[in-house]
């Protein structure tokens, strides 16, 4: 059935049934919603929290593959996931271990090329977004990664779920060579960063990364403390893509957002400079492309 | 796997083996593709050699061909058409030229 073109996001989702669907997705393992309960409890400890990772055998190995990479540049061998909580801290290794499951949503639904590509571009966007913040002085950098990591989750859950209106959205963004946001709009009257918010509002991440994840395309509807963030992610995109990294789904750059550009004070900032630490990080973050 | 000196690299020839800092740093992951700005930093870190995927004795692949920096200006210049009424979007749009003009000039 068609996603009817009126009608509020959540009747149109409904009538899809993509709700339902997305619970059904089984997207966040329970590992990562005990994870993200356990870091709300200050009175957790390092042991609670490793044996909470270590009961996925899979998602320690990944874990552990990752935290060994250049991307983090840790000196030495980290051997165990103890060892990586007590070097990196909770809330670097809780990033880690949530990438490691959102690779599992590219990985093991059938996204084929396009989720390959849409990988990574979102990997990429998250790589701008961590160095965009380091650059501008935001201090939540790692949420940064996490919010350019998923900011495009919506578009693999179309995918799956919405197959035909998926097609046709794909066929217009070719035909009239435009942003696939834009396709969206027009032809199904919701978009990716909409149904991926609805995601991570499922995931019950704080409000800052959904805010991020479901106003990146218009940063400016935000008026909150959050909006920084957003901003940050909004701006990350455009320059994943300018710079060619992966590919989400379209050739074209979107318009960036004035107050967006103010809120990070982007006139001080060099960008040739930043472009140079972006594809530093970007080949870093290399070990995260062959995981896929 | 060939042992090869950071100057006979080529773009797109594929690290076999983590480059390693003296400290034990991973420095490059195994299974990266040699971009110019990875062959400047190689070169820059002081290392001398890596190895790279492919049989002993022979040569790399081909290096890939260097676009102009028309190429390159006019390729970015479809991805942005329709911002560039943005002052911030030209901004952009001008670094973004500027960069990988740069590294092509660059090479490795």
């Amino acid at each position: 059935m068609p996603i009817p073109r009126n009608g509020d996001i959540s009747e149109r989702m409904q009538a899809l049934g993509s709700l339902h669907t997305i619970k059904n997705l089984n997207t966040q393992p329970i590992v990562i919603a005990r994870i993200t309960q356990m870091l709300q409890d200050p009175a957790t400890n390092t042991d609670e929290l490793s044996l909470a990772i270590r009961t996925d055998q899979g998602l320690t190995t990944r874990v552990l593959k990752l935290v060994n990479s250049a991307f983090y540049g840790f000196p030495g061998k980290i051997g165990s996931i103890s060892h990586a909580v007590v070097l990196l801290g909770f809330s670097t290794v809780k990033n880690i271990v949530l990438t490691a499951s959102v690779l599992d949503i590219f990985k093991t639904n059938s996204g084929g090329q396009f989720a390959r590509n849409v990988w990574k571009h979102s990997l990429a966007c998250g790589v701008a977004a961590q160095s965009l913040a380091r650059t501008v002085e935001y201090e939540f950098q790692e949420e940064c990664f996490v919010a350019g990591l998923l900011h495009d989750i919506g578009k693999v859950v179309l995918f799956q779920l919405a197959p035909d209106d998926f097609s046709r959205v794909v066929e217009h963004t070719d035909k009239m060579n435009t942003l696939f946001y834009d396709s969206e709009c027009k032809i199904l009257g919701i978009s990716h960063q909409e149904i991926g918010g609805m995601l991570i509002e499922q995931w019950r991440l704080p409000k800052k990364i959904l805010n991020a994840v479901s106003s990146h395309h218009n940063p400016a509807s935000l008026e909150d403390d959050d909006s920084k963030l957003t901003a940050i992610v909004h701006c990350a995109d455009i320059f994943a893509r300018a710079l060619g990294y992966g590919n989400s789904g379209d050739k074209k750059i979107p318009m960036i957002d004035d107050k967006a550009w103010d809120t990070l004070k982007l006139d001080t900032v060099n960008l040739e400079r930043l472009f140079d630490t972006i594809e530093s990080e970007w080949e870093k973050a290399e070990v995260y492309v062959q995981e896929l | 796997m060939r042992k090869t000196a950071t100057d006979r690299i080529t773009l797109g020839d594929v690290i076999a083996v983590d480059v390693t800092s003296p400290s034990g740093n991973v420095l490059m992951n195994k299974g990266s593709a040699i971009t110019p700005a990875m062959g400047r930093r190689l070169r820059n870190w002081g290392i001398a050699y890596v190895y790279i995927e492919g049989e002993e004795g022979r040569g790399g692949h081909v290096g890939l061909k260097r676009r102009s920096a028309i190429e390159t200006k006019s390729e970015l210049y479809d991805m942005f058409v329709d911002t560039l009424d943005s002052a911030n979007m030209r901004k952009i749009f001008d670094a973004v030229c500027n960069y990988k003009i740069k590294q092509q000039e660059d090479g490795v």
